[in-house]
């Protein structure tokens, strides 16, 4: 993600959201037991209650004297066994009963059973039954038999006076039902928990960008003091002491830094530039003087041509690299003057021509309009010069340069199409870049390369001019430059 | 014409002394801004070539004294400070021009003679050798009588030769007076305007002026 400012609102929101769920699980939890607990105290009292009615149902039968259990006698292999059946009597008592009703011999055989109980699937009765055999009599709470296909709550109560009923068993059905609180806190919940997620989404995002905004702003103020001019400049210190005072100092304290390392890099520059020009002065001194002494020789003279051009070459370095020292200062130190355009894209021309005369270039101008600009005549003329060498150059024999001026509404522009080599995408960025030079294969092997300076020095002198020099080329389809200049309103 | 030059290195000193003596001018060479400032006083020179950068005393104080004390002649300063600021300095602390270092003797000449105000005998109007003529106001060319069209470069470098007429002159130096100091074709521009040259001025007449010097330039002679 971008920027910290949306980290922070994100982490924020899943911190929300997690916390959210959180609490939601816990309290529909706690609801949800609270309510299960207080039915099942219902139903154990229900059932502790129909537990209390089947005993009384007994006894008052029992009380009326009549039997209500006969017992069928069979002797089996020698064995003498009883068999209890309940009379109808019993039976019709005991119909009146709801719900799970169980009514047991001491020997634990079932006398009668309910309707409900025999609903029940086969498995679900007999654990039941066993349950109500196993079961201590008279406790409460009542206990939960879970069965297979429900839970009950079973209560016992014994029945005193040693008759044939020995105990009942009442029961009742825990039914799983969901309560209409929790589902009501569940949907309050479930719609209310994204509409606050919003609104703390939101207001995270508010806050984060008020507490980013200083940030912004040093952010914006740095970028400003290292455009390279600025350096002098420093951010300015809020006095809060907080972070992004300490994080100021820090960048306070960079910034002079590297002002101090520019700055010493520049007065190097300057100076040992400046310190070379009185060596060369002498050295040109020299040279000159000893190519007029009488009766030289021409291998004597061969050697101080030589010897001049390189003094030459060296001058130009030194010139170019003190221009350029300057101009990282933001000085352009340029001579302000009218310059009328048409001779000196005249000049240049007739120089192109000559040079494409002798690399089989041909070169061409179409009909010029004079316009004014104002401007140093003698950078102008270094500027269109360079271009113009360079197409030439970089252009194979049987090749074509056009050259061009044209006024628009607030500047000229002067361009030179070459069909020459042209630059590879990749080169492109880097060409105006000082010393660099792409690969040196390109230009004519006889002649000797510059020292890479002079795309710098043409697009520094536009520049100073308040103008620009741009280039588009692809590769094997030629270059073509593009020297932009305001216009001198005031002399047209 | 009485000239002193306030130099302190050797070689440009004497550099400059011989040449501006090749001219047929008076020289005095001081190495010593206060030694230079008090021979100026005397108020005896026609001109007064001074280093911006020198032992004792520097260049722009003696320029600032020399004004101070009424000395009106003009000065002509040399600099290695081709900052705008620092030739506006110069100019405005009373120096009537200025020359940045490297510079070429064909400058500092130009502008000793524009300073004095005093053609020397190479300005005349007219250039001659043998019968071929430039009219340097006009720069019209005619050899034998015949009008010749010279584009500007052309005329630019044949001038040059014939202004020094009889001395070898190298291509650095021609391509340096035509084209100025920024320009480095990389390649021998002079050959191809020499052979237009040849082809408008030579071509046709028995006497060639245009000679080749192998490996150095060429020289205009009879």
């Amino acid at each position: 993600m971008a920027s910290i400012r949306a980290q922070l609102t994100t982490a924020y929101a899943v911190a929300l959201v997690t916390t959210v769920a959180v609490f939601a699980a816990i309290s529909y939890g706690t609801t949800l037991s609270a309510d299960r607990t207080a039915r099942e105290r219902a139903l154990e009292q229900t059932v502790a209650t129909e537990a209390d009615l089947l005993l009384r149902t007994v006894q008052q039968a029992e009380a009326s004297g009549e039997p209500l259990v006969t017992f069928t006698i069979t002797i089996t292999k020698g064995k003498r066994d009883s068999i209890p059946n309940v009379t109808p009597k019993l039976r019709t008592v005991l119909e009146g009963v709801p719900d799970y009703a169980l009514v047991l011999d001491a020997k634990g055989r079932t006398l009668y059973n309910s309707f409900a109980f025999r609903q029940l699937d086969q498995d679900d009765q007999v654990s039941l039954n066993q349950t109500a055999i196993a079961m201590r009599a008279d406790r409460f709470p009542p206990e939960a038999v879970d069965l297979r296909s429900r839970r009950l709550l079973l209560m016992a109560r014994s029945v005193p006076g040693g008759g044939p009923i020995d105990r009942v068993v009442a029961g009742s059905e825990a039914k799983e039902e969901e309560g209409v609180a929790p589902i009501a806190l569940g949907s309050a919940i479930f719609v209310a928990a994204p509409i606050i997620l919003l609104i703390s989404i939101a207001a995270a995002y508010v806050i984060a960008g008020r507490a980013f905004r200083p940030v912004d702003g040093i952010i914006n103020e740095v970028e400003a003091i290292t455009d390279g001019r600025s350096l002098h400049r420093r951010l300015a210190l809020d006095g809060s002491g907080d972070e992004l005072t300490r994080l100021t100092r820090t960048l306070n304290a960079m910034i002079e830094r590297l002002e101090t390392s520019f700055a010493a890099l520049r007065r190097f520059t300057a100076d040992a530039s400046h310190e070379l020009k009185t060596p060369l002065t002498v050295m040109r001194a020299d040279v000159e003087r000893a190519m007029t002494v009488p009766h030289v020789s021409t291998e004597q003279l061969e050697a101080l041509e030589e010897a001049l051009r390189e003094v030459r070459r060296m001058s130009d370095l030194v010139d170019s690299l003190l221009t350029l020292a300057r101009a990282d200062e933001g000085r352009f130190d340029l001579v302000r003057e009218p310059v009328a355009l048409e001779p000196l894209v005249r000049e240049v021309y007739e120089t192109a021509m000559i040079l494409g005369e002798d690399a089989g270039i041909s070169v061409y101008l179409p009909v010029l309009e004079d316009v004014t600009v104002s401007g140093d005549p003698t950078r102008l003329r270094q500027l269109f010069l360079n271009l113009v060498t360079n197409a030439i150059k970089y252009t194979p024999r049987g090749g074509r340069v056009d050259l061009s001026l044209s006024k628009r509404l607030d500047a000229i522009t002067f361009t030179v199409r070459d069909s020459g080599i042209g630059i590879a995408a990749n080169d492109l960025p880097h060409i105006f870049d000082r010393f660099w030079r792409a690969d040196r294969v390109r230009s004519r092997a006889s002649e000797r390369g510059g020292f890479g300076l002079g795309l710098a020095i043409a697009q520094y002198i536009a520049y100073a001019h308040g103008g620009s020099l741009t280039v588009s080329s692809r590769l094997g389809r030629g270059s073509v430059f593009t020297v932009t200049l305001p216009l001198d309103l005031s002399n047209s | 014409m009485k000239i002193l030059v306030i130099e302190d290195d050797p070689t440009v000193g004497q550099f400059v002394k011989r040449g501006l003596e090749e001219q047929r001018w008076g020289v005095d060479l001081v190495g010593d801004g206060e030694e230079g400032e008090r021979l100026a006083s005397s108020d005896s020179y026609d001109l007064v070539i001074l280093d911006m950068r020198l032992p004792g005393k520097p260049g722009l104080q003696v320029l600032h004294s020399l004004r101070a004390r009424g000395i009106v002649c003009p000065v002509l300063v040399l600099t290695a400070q081709d900052a705008v600021d620092a030739k506006v300095q110069t100019l405005r602390a009373g120096a009537d021009d200025y020359v940045t270092k490297p510079f070429a003797f064909e400058e500092l000449l130009a502008r000793v003679e524009a300073v004095s105000r005093r053609p020397r005998a190479l300005t005349t109007p007219a250039l001659r050798l043998d019968d071929l003529v430039l009219d340097r106001d006009t720069r019209e060319v005619k050899r034998a009588g015949q009008p010749i069209e010279l584009t500007p470069k052309e005329y630019a470098v044949l001038e040059y030769l014939v202004r020094h007429a009889g001395k070898v002159m190298s291509r650095t130096l021609i391509t340096e007076y035509a084209w100025g100091y920024h320009f480095d074709p990389g390649t021998n521009i002079v050959d191809v305007v020499i052979n237009h040259l040849r082809k408008k001025i030579d071509a046709g007449h028995d006497r060639k002026l245009i000679h080749t010097v192998r490996g150095v330039g060429y020289v205009v002679k009879v």
